[in-house]
C-alpha cells in the first residue's frame, strides 16, 4: 500500500492507494502519529483504497478518537466495499464519511 | 608300372575335389560352376593318362576313361560329359604328336562315351548319388569292354592287330580304370564316414533290388559265357578239322590222279604241297613211308621228328587217324619253334599231314569268343541297367510318391489324398491309405465334438460365476462384460456391495487364455472377494491375495488386477493396481483421461509383494472405465494393435453414452478394427458412473500455510485464485478475503503461542447449490473464536473497544460459520453462497 502526504496549511491530506490489511495497517499508525503532528485537519482520500480489513478499522479509529479532541478528520471517496465494511461494524456512525 | 601314376593322380584329384568342396568358399559356388571346374580338371587327368600310358603292339595302353568315369560318377553328369569330351578330344589330336592312329577313333569315342554312360547312369540309376565302389568297379570294366569292341569294330581290316592288342591291353585296362574309379569312390567314403558296406536295414529297395539282379545277371552272364566258350571252342576245332580235310582231301585227289608215275609223283607231290595253303600260316607235309619229308628244301628226305613233329602211334602204324595232334614245329628260316596242331591221313603210300598253327586256329575261337564275350557283357550291363531304371519307374518313384503324401498327412493335413494309380497295387494301396486317413479324421471329429460339449458346460459355469448388472439405485451405476476368446476366458470382473456406504468393483486378467487361465480366475475371483467382504483396505486385500494365490501355484500363473472400493458417503475412492492397465476417469465436466497412478506387482507372481493404495475423491457425474489389455491389445489382420490413444479417442467420441449402450458401442468399434482376424484375447470392460445424489457434491482445494502474519498475502492469493475459478463476484470476493483475513491472522497471533504451526485452508464449491466453503484448520491451542461476544457497534467512537471485530466481520459475510475440535484440530467451517 503506498501513503501519500500532502500538507497545507489548513489540512493534511493522506492519500492511499492498495489494501489497508494487518499487514499494511502498522504503517498508516505510524504516519498518523508522527508525520503529520500537528495537523488540526486531516482527510483521509480512499480513492485508491480497495479493501480493509479489521486492523486498519482499528488504526481509524484510534486515528479518530484522537482527531476528535483536536480538531477533525474526515474520510472521502470511499469505494462500496470498504463502505460495507463500515456500515458491517458501526464505523460509518463514527467516521465523518463524504 | 607306369600306369600307378596317372591311377595315384585320379585318385587324389577326386579326394582333393571332394574334400575342397567343404570349404564355403567353395562350396556357395553355383552348381554349373562347379561342374564345370571338375570337367576341366578331370579331362586333364584323362589327357594326362593318355600320354601316361605304355606303348604296346603299336598302341597305348593306358587309364584315361578313368577321369571321365570318377568325375561323372562322383560329381555330376556334368562334369562328367565336360571331361570325358576334353579327354576324347584331347586323344583325336594327339595322334599329332605321337598318338597310336589305329585305337584313335575307338580312344577318343570310348573316352567321350565314357563321360556319357557314367552322366547317365548317375542321373538315372543313382539318383544323382554316389554309387558304392563296387558299381564303380563295374562300370570302369563295362566301359573297358566297350572300348575294346570299339578297336575291334574300328580296325575290321586289321582284325587280327586288333586282336592281339585287346588279349593284351584288355586285362590292364580293365584293372587300370576299375581300380582307379573303385579307389577313388573308396577314399571319398572314408572320407565322408560311409564305411564300405552298408548296414542291410537302411538299404532301400532299390538297393537289395540291385545287388539280386546283380547276381542273377552275373550268374546268367556266366552262363552263357561258359556255354558261348564251350560252344565257340567247339566249333573252332570243328572249323579247324573242316580247313585241314579239305586241304588234304584236295591233295589227296591229285595225287591219286598222277599215282601211276611214282617217280614223277615226288615232284608232283612237292609241287602240289608247295602252294597249298592251309588256312593262312598252315601247311601240308608230306611223308613217304619211312616218314621222311618229301620236300625240296632243307629238310629232304630228313624224318619228319626234324622238324618237331614226334609220330603218334597211329602213324607209325600206318593208320590214319581223325584226331588233332599237337606239335612244336620249328620255323626253318626263323628257328622259332611255334605250336601247330595237324591231321594226317596215309594217301598211296604216302602220309599227308596237314597243319596249321594253334594260334592261327585260335585266332578264330578267341576272337569270336572275346567279341561275343564282350558282346555279351554290354548286352547285360545294359539290361541290368534298364531293368533297374524300370523297376525305378514302376515301382520305387511310385512307392515315393506315397510316402510324401504320407508325410504331408503326418504333418497335419489330414485332407490330403494318395492319388497313385500307375497299377492296380498302387491303386488299391492308395485307396485303403485313403479310406484308413478318413476313419481317423471321423475319429478325430468325434473326440473333438466332446470336448467342445464339455467347454460349453464350462463356459456357462463361467458366465453364471460374474455377477450380473446390479439393481437400479441411486448412487451409482455398474455395467459390465466379459467376452472369452476361446470358450472359457481368463478374464473376469466382479462388484459387490461391502457394506451400506461401500461398494467394491474390480477387473481382472489371468495370464493365458482358455481352460487353465478359466480355472485360475475362479480361484482369484473368490479369494479377492472373501478378503474383501472381511473388511480390509484394498491393498491388504491384495497383498493377501497375492499371498494366497502363490501357494500352490505351480503352473506359474498370475493375474493382472485394478480394485477399487468407493466410500458412498464421502466419494473417496481407494483403489490398487497389481500391474493391470490404468483405467480411464471421466470427470463431471471433462474428458476422459488415463488414471496412471504407479502399477504394483502383478498377483500370484511373487511371494512377499506388498501392495499400496492410492486415493482420489470422486463426484457425481464422474466415470471410471475398467478394462483388460484385450482391448488395447486387439489385432486386425495386419497385426496392428487398436491401441491406448485409440481408446482414449473413441472413449471420448461417446463420452457421454449410457453405460448399457457405451460398451457395445466400443466392442463394435473394436470389431470394425479388427476386422477379420480372430479374437487374440479376452476382453473385459467394466463401467463405473457414479450419479448425483442430495446435496451435491464439495470438491476441496487444500492448501498449507505457516502461521505467520507475513504469509497473508499468499493465504489471500490462494483465495482469489479459487474464487476466480468459480466465478465469484469481486465484491463478494473481496468481503470473503477480508473474513479470511481475520480468522488467518488470529490464527497466527494465538494458535500457536510462542512456537510455530501451520494452518490449513480448503476451499470447495458445490455448483449446485453455489456454496463455496472455506474450512481453516490448525493445530493449535483449542480456541473456539466464536465464543467471543459481538461487539457493540452502537457505541462512539471513544467508548468502542478496538479488539473482537475481526470474527464479527467474519460473522456478518459468512452465510454460516461453524467451530469445531477433532483430534487436536481447530475446524473452523465457513460456507458462502454466491
Amino acid at each position: 500500500m503506498t501513503i501519500e502526504i500532502k500538507k497545507n496549511t489548513e489540512e493534511t491530506i493522506i492519500e492511499l492507494v492498495g489494501r489497508l490489511d494487518t499487514t499494511t495497517a502498522p504503517a498508516l499508525d505510524k504516519t498518523i502519529n508522527e508525520d503529520i503532528a500537528g495537523t488540526k485537519k486531516l482527510i483521509l482520500d480512499f480513492s485508491g483504497l480497495e479493501y480493509i480489513s479489521s486492523a486498519g478499522l482499528r488504526v481509524l479509529l484510534s486515528a479518530q478518537k484522537k482527531m476528535q479532541k483536536i480538531g477533525a478528520m474526515k474520510v472521502t471517496n470511499v469505494c462500496e466495499a470498504v463502505m460495507e465494511v463500515f456500515e458491517m461494524t458501526g464505523f460509518a456512525d463514527i467516521l465523518v464519511i463524504e | 608300372m607306369r600306369l600307378i601314376i596317372p591311377v595315384l593322380i585320379n585318385c587324389i584329384l577326386v579326394l582333393g575335389v571332394y574334400l575342397s568342396d567343404k570349404y564355403a568358399p567353395v562350396k556357395k559356388l553355383p552348381y554349373m560352376v562347379k561342374q564345370v571346374i571338375i570337367g576341366i580338371l578331370f579331362g586333364g587327368v584323362s589327357a594326362f593318362a593318355s600320354s601316361y600310358g605304355v606303348e604296346w603292339l603299336g598302341a597305348v595302353v593306358n587309364v584315361r576313361d578313368a577321369a571321365p568315369l570318377s568325375a561323372g560318377l562322383i560329381f555330376g553328369a556334368p562334369a562328367g560329359i565336360i571331361s570325358g569330351c576334353i579327354g576324347g578330344l584331347y586323344r583325336w589330336f594327339s595322334v599329332y604328336w605321337g598318338g597310336g592312329t589305329y585305337t584313335r577313333i575307338a580312344c577318343s569315342i570310348a573316352t567321350v562315351l565314357a563321360g556319357l554312360m557314367a552322366a547317365g547312369l548317375r542321373k538315372l540309376m543313382f539318383d544323382n548319388k554316389k554309387p558304392t565302389w563296387s558299381y564303380g568297379v563295374c562300370i570302369a570294366v563295362v566301359c573297358e569292354v566297350i572300348h575294346m569292341i570299339l578297336i575291334f569294330i574300328t580296325n575290321m581290316d586289321n582284325s587280327s592287330q586288333a586282336f592281339e592288342f585287346v588279349k593284351g591291353a584288355t586285362w590292364p585296362m580293365m584293372l587300370g580304370n576299375s581300380i582307379a574309379v573303385g579307389a577313388s569312390i573308396i577314399l571319398v567314403s572314408l572320407f565322408s564316414h560311409e564305411g564300405f558296406f552298408r548296414k542291410k536295414s537302411s538299404e532301400g529297395i532299390a538297393n537289395t533290388f540291385q545287388r539280386r539282379l546283380l547276381v542273377c545277371i552275373v550268374v546268367a552272364y556266366l552262363i552263357t559265357s561258359t556255354f558261348t566258350l564251350i560252344l565257340q571252342n567247339g566249333m573252332a576245332q570243328i572249323e579247324t578239322q573242316e580247313v585241314f580235310t579239305v586241304a588234304i582231301n584236295d591233295v589227296e585227289k591229285d595225287i591219286r590222279a598222277k599215282s601211276d608215275d611214282r617217280e614223277m609223283l615226288n615232284d608232283f607231290v612237292i609241287d602240289v604241297t608247295k602252294n597249298r595253303h592251309v588256312g593262312t600260316d598252315g601247311f601240308i607235309a608230306v611223308l613217304d613211308e619211312n616218314l621222311c619229308l618229301v620236300i625240296d628244301d632243307a629238310y629232304e628226305n630228313k624224318h619228319v621228328s626234324s622238324i618237331g613233329i614226334k609220330p603218334p602211334e597211329e602213324m607209325l602204324q600206318g593208320k590214319t587217324s581223325t584226331e588233332l595232334y599237337y606239335a612244336d614245329i620249328v620255323d626253318g628260316v626263323s628257328d622259332v619253334s611255334v605250336e601247330y596242331m595237324y591231321v594226317f591221313k596215309f594217301v598211296e603210300g604216302y602220309c599227308l599231314i596237314a597243319a596249321m598253327p594253334v594260334a592261327e586256329a585260335m585266332f578264330m575261337r578267341d576272337a569270336s569268343m572275346l567279341t561275343s564275350i564282350f558282346m555279351q557283357v554290354l548286352i547285360f550291363a545294359t539290361l541290368f541297367v534298364f531293368i533297374y531304371i524300370l523297376i525305378k519307374r514302376v515301382i520305387i518313384n511310385n512307392l515315393k510318391k506315397v510316402n510324401d503324401t504320407l508325410a504331408r498327412i503326418t504333418q497335419g493335413d489330414l485332407n490330403v489324398i494318395v492319388d497313385v494309380r500307375s497299377n492296380t497295387e498302387f491303386s488299391s494301396l492308395s485307396d485303403d491309405i485313403n479310406s484308413t486317413v478318413t476313419t481317423l479324421k471321423r475319429y478325430i471329429a468325434e473326440a473333438a465334438a466332446r470336448i467342445d460339449k464339455e467347454l460349453e458346460y464350462a463356459k456357462q459355469i463361467q458366465h453364471s460365476a460374474l455377477p450380473t448388472n446390479f439393481p437400479e439405485n441411486e448412487e451409482f451405476e455398474i455395467y459390465a462384460q466379459m467376452i472369452a476368446a476361446k470358450e472359457v476366458g481368463g478374464d473376469f470382473y466382479d462388484f459387490y456391495k461391502l457394506s451400506d456406504t461401500t461398494v467394491a468393483f474390480l477387473v481382472a486378467d489371468v495370464s493365458g487364455k482358455g481352460i487353465p487361465a478359466a480355472m485360475f480366475m475362479m480361484t482369484a475371483k473368490t479369494i479377492i472377494k472373501d478378503l474383501a467382504e472381511s473388511g480390509m483396505a484394498v491393498n491388504d486385500i491384495f497383498t493377501k491375495a497375492n499371498e494366497k494365490l502363490c501357494q500352490n501355484n505351480e503352473s506359474g500363473m498370475f493375474v493382472t488386477a485394478w480394485m477399487g472400493i468407493l466410500d458412498l458417503t464421502t466419494g473417496k475412492l481407494q483403489f490398487a493396481n497389481a500391474g493391470h492397465n490404468p483405467p480411464l476417469i471421466k470427470r463431471a465436466n471433462g474428458d476422459f483421461e488415463y488414471l496412471r497412478l504407479r502399477a504394483g506387482f502383478v498377483l500370484a507372481g511373487m511371494d512377499g509383494v506388498r501392495y499400496r493404495a492410492s486415493e482420489l475423491v470422486l463426484c457425481p457425474g464422474d466415470r471410471l472405465f475398467l478394462y483388460t489389455d484385450g482391448v488395447p491389445e486387439a489385432t486386425n489382420t495386419e497385426n496392428k494393435l487398436y491401441g491406448e490413444d485409440r481408446l482414449l479417442d473413441f472413449m471420448n467420441q461417446i463420452a457421454s453414452a449410457e453405460a448399457t449402450e457405451f460398451l457395445p458401442a466400443l466392442k463394435a468399434n473394436i470389431d470394425e478394427f479388427v476386422g477379420e482376424a480372430p479374437q487374440f484375447d479376452d476382453i473385459t470392460m467394466l463401467m463405473f458412473d457414479y450419479k448425483s445424489k442430495e446435496g451435491g457434491c464439495v470438491r476441496m482445494m487444500n492448501k498449507t500455510f505457516p502461521a505467520k502474519v507475513e504469509a497473508l498475502s499468499d493465504v489471500l492469493g490462494f483465495v482469489d485464485q479459487t474464487l476466480e475459478g468459480y466465478g465469484c463476484p469481486m465484491k463478494i470476493q473481496t468481503a470473503i478475503c477480508v473474513a479470511i483475513e481475520e480468522v488467518f491472522v488470529n490464527v497466527a497471533h494465538y494458535a500457536y503461542g510462542e512456537g510455530e504451526g501451520d494452518m490449513t485452508l480448503g476451499i470447495g464449491f458445490n455448483d449446485e447449490s453455489r456454496e463455496i466453503t472455506f474450512r481453516m484448520t490448525d493445530n493449535g491451542i483449542p480456541f473456539d473464536p466464536l465464543k467471543k461476544p459481538d461487539p457493540d457497534i452502537n457505541l462512539s467512537a471513544e467508548e468502542r473497544e478496538i479488539g473482537g471485530l475481526g470474527i464479527f466481520i467474519t460473522k456478518k459475510t459468512m452465510d454460516s460459520v461453524t467451530y469445531a475440535y477433532e483430534n487436536g484440530t481447530n475446524i473452523l467451517t465457513m460456507i458462502k453462497r454466491i
